[in-house]
Parts: structure tokens; sequence; C-alpha cells
């Protein structure tokens, strides 16, 4: 590397970087996070009590006809510590609140089961903050929207 | 511990490669002496060239002659320890006395020549450091050989524990964005160079890399300070002399 390139400005932001997550990531990049979450399988991210076959993902239990709601349960745990832990997340606030909001769809739209104690007009709010963000993918905006008008 | 170093609080590798240095009978003498030259020499020489408006040729000579005077011979690490002011100040303070002690013998001697003349400006301005405040210049190339330095080291840490991937994505997300001016590396990139299964493991990398990179900063800013609130007080003030170009 050639030091006497070095552009001092750039520089100035190395030695005063932070390295909180809200940082790492840009905006235009936040549906390539979710996409790769969604692609991921779940036993990277999770700690799961139950067997799962180890090439299951995100999307195959978000999108499955009958997903099992104990790993649902989980995603739902693991987006909302995303969004809790100061410091220590991974995943950027808008992409864990998604993969939460998403992870309550299905429960309701597959299982027709409850797995939040937010009230309706809460709930739809939340889930209407979802479907709007503009890098969302087709099958999760289409999952939202069945939540949200099953809630109606 | 080096031949005459004092106990207490710098027993680190910097200072311990100084004292080497100045220790002839140290067995890694000429090594210590090459690294004090390879760190301190263009911080120093900017000075002089833009500051003092000194030829570099004869820049290069007096720094030569400032580290085997002041610095091995005369103990400057000892003076820098007794005092606890910054190294960095104190270094570039000795550079001046002596550099002006030098013009004084010379023109006592009436041997001017063509050694150490001031310079006029155009030829100032035809030298490698690209500064526009000349009385930043040592700092500006002191931060740029500590910053040089850090990556060195990140990067020899991340080979030596097999996480390659660390340095990769910081390398192409951060380092070189910022020091080539290299457009920044993508999600969809990095995910595809380095196989990461989830954004977790990503992010985690990524952020592994900054935290590592800030650590092995704070620690080489600590080679040379006295403290750690010292270390911090030089990180800062290198930020804002970079920042305010």
């Amino acid at each position: 590397m050639n030091q006497e390139n070095f552009p001092t400005a750039q520089l100035s932001y190395l030695m005063g970087m932070d390295d909180k997550v809200e940082e790492l990531w840009n905006r235009d990049e936040l549906g390539a996070l979710f996409a790769h979450q969604l692609a991921a399988p779940v036993v990277v991210d999770l700690q799961l009590d139950v067997e799962v076959d180890e090439n299951t993902t995100f999307a195959d239990v978000l999108f499955g006809a009958s997903p099992d709601m104990t790993i649902v349960e989980a995603i739902k745990q693991f987006s909302k510590n995303q969004t809790s832990q100061q410091g220590e997340a991974t995943l950027p606030k808008s992409v864990a609140g998604v993969l939460y909001m998403c992870s309550i769809a299905t429960a309701l739209v597959r299982a027709q089961l409850r797995i939040t104690t937010l009230v309706d007009d809460d709930l739809k709010a939340k889930m209407r903050w979802a479907f709007k963000q503009s890098w969302l993918d087709d099958r999760s905006r289409e999952l939202l929207e069945t939540a949200i008008n099953g809630m109606a | 511990m080096p031949k005459g170093q004092p106990e207490g609080r710098f027993p680190t590798t910097n200072w311990s490669l100084i004292w080497d240095a100045g220790d002839e009978h140290a067995q890694d003498r000429n090594t210590a002496v090459d690294e004090l030259l390879r760190n301190y020499w263009p911080a120093l020489t900017a000075h002089l060239v833009m500051r003092k408006r000194i030829k570099s040729h004869d820049a290069e000579d007096l720094v030569q002659g400032f580290i085997t005077a002041k610095v091995l011979e005369r103990n400057l690490v000892g003076t820098a320890q007794k005092q606890r002011g910054r190294f960095r100040s104190l270094l570039l303070k000795s550079l001046d006395n002596y550099v002006a002690n030098e013009m004084a013998k010379r023109s006592a001697l009436k041997r001017q020549a063509d050694r150490a003349v001031p310079i006029d400006p155009q030829e100032v301005a035809m030298q490698d450091y690209s500064v526009e405040r000349p009385e930043d210049a040592f700092d500006i190339e002191w931060a740029r050989q500590l910053l040089s330095n850090v990556s060195q080291r990140m990067q020899a840490e991340c080979a030596a524990n097999s996480r390659d991937d660390i340095w990769g994505v910081f390398e192409a997300r951060i380092l070189k964005p910022a020091t080539d001016g290299t457009p920044v590396a993508d999600y969809e990139q990095l995910i595809a160079q380095f196989g990461f299964r989830s954004p977790s493991q990503a992010s985690n990398a990524l952020i592994t890399g900054k935290r590592m990179y800030m650590r092995i900063l704070r620690g080489v800013v600590g080679e040379y300070a006295a403290n750690d609130e010292d270390a911090e007080a030089e990180i800062r003030e290198l930020e804002q002399i970079l920042a305010r170009r």
C-alpha cells in the first residue's frame, strides 16, 4: 500500500470510526441483507431445541405451508434480540424489524396463532411499516398484506 | 529488559526498540535502528522540507544525524520518559533544536556550500509531500506512517489466526476505499467473495475487523504514549489534524 497516497480525510475517518451495525451497511444494501437472511440456514443464526434439517432456510420457515411454530418463535426472538441489543446487534434495525413482523405474520397466516401481545391497531401499523420498506421482496410483502387483511 | 531500561510503565515494543537501538551491546541493534528510521524518517523529513524549507536530500542527512546524535546517543527516550510528555512533540522539538544547532555550526564554519540553504517556494512545491499547511507536515506524515503500521500488523494478526476473511472484508469495505479511493465492495460482492452464510456472519466479520483495527491503533499509539489517556488524546489530535485538511 502506498502510504504517500493516503487521502488524509479518509485517514481521519479510519481513526474515528465507530463499530455500530447501523453504520456498517448502506441503505441501498438492506434488500440484499434481507434476501441473504431469508436464504440463510436457520441453524446458522438460531439456537434451536428441535431437530431441523441443516439446509432449512428462514424463507422455508416463513413462507412454508405449515412451518414449525417453535422455529417461527425462534425467528421472532432472534429478530427481537437484534433490535434490543445495543452495540451487539449484527442486523440493521430495519431489517431485524421486518423479520420480526414477518415471523408474527407467518404465525397468524399459517397457524392462526398470535405470538405477540400487540393489539390489532398497533400490530397493523407495524406491519404496514414493514410492508412499505422499499427494499422488501414480493413474497414478504404478500405475507404481510395477507396478515394485515386477516385482522381487518 | 534491555540494558539500562528503567522499571516502569513503558516496557512496550517501541520503547524497547529504541532502547535496543541506543544500546550498542543489544543483539538486535541494527534491526532496531532500521525500524526506528523507517518509522520516524518520513515525518521528520517532511517537517524539515515543508516547515523549515530545507532541501530534501539535506533534510534526510539532518534526520539521519538527528536520530544518531539525539535519539540514540543522547537517549532522547530516557528524557521523554522522565518528562512524561508527548513523545511526538518532544521528538519534533528536539529535531528543531538539533537543526538550529547544525545550521549555526555550519554558518560559523562558513561551510555553506550548497548544504541546508533555504530554497524557493517553487522548489518546495516540487517535493513529494502533499500538505497544504506546512506546519502540519510532520503530524500528517506521522499519522500516515502510523496507520500504515496498523494495517500491516492487522493483516499479519489475521493471517496468524487464519482469519483472512476478517482482513479481507475490512480491507475491501473500509481500508482500500479510505486509502486508495477504491470503490467500496458492496454487500453482495463480500458474500460472494468470502462465503458468509448469513448477514450476522458478515456483520460480525466487519465489526471484528473494525474493533481489531482500533485495538491495534491504540496499541501502536500506546507504544509511545505515556498512558491510556495520553494515547486517546494522541489519536483524537491526529484525527483532527487529518480532518482539517
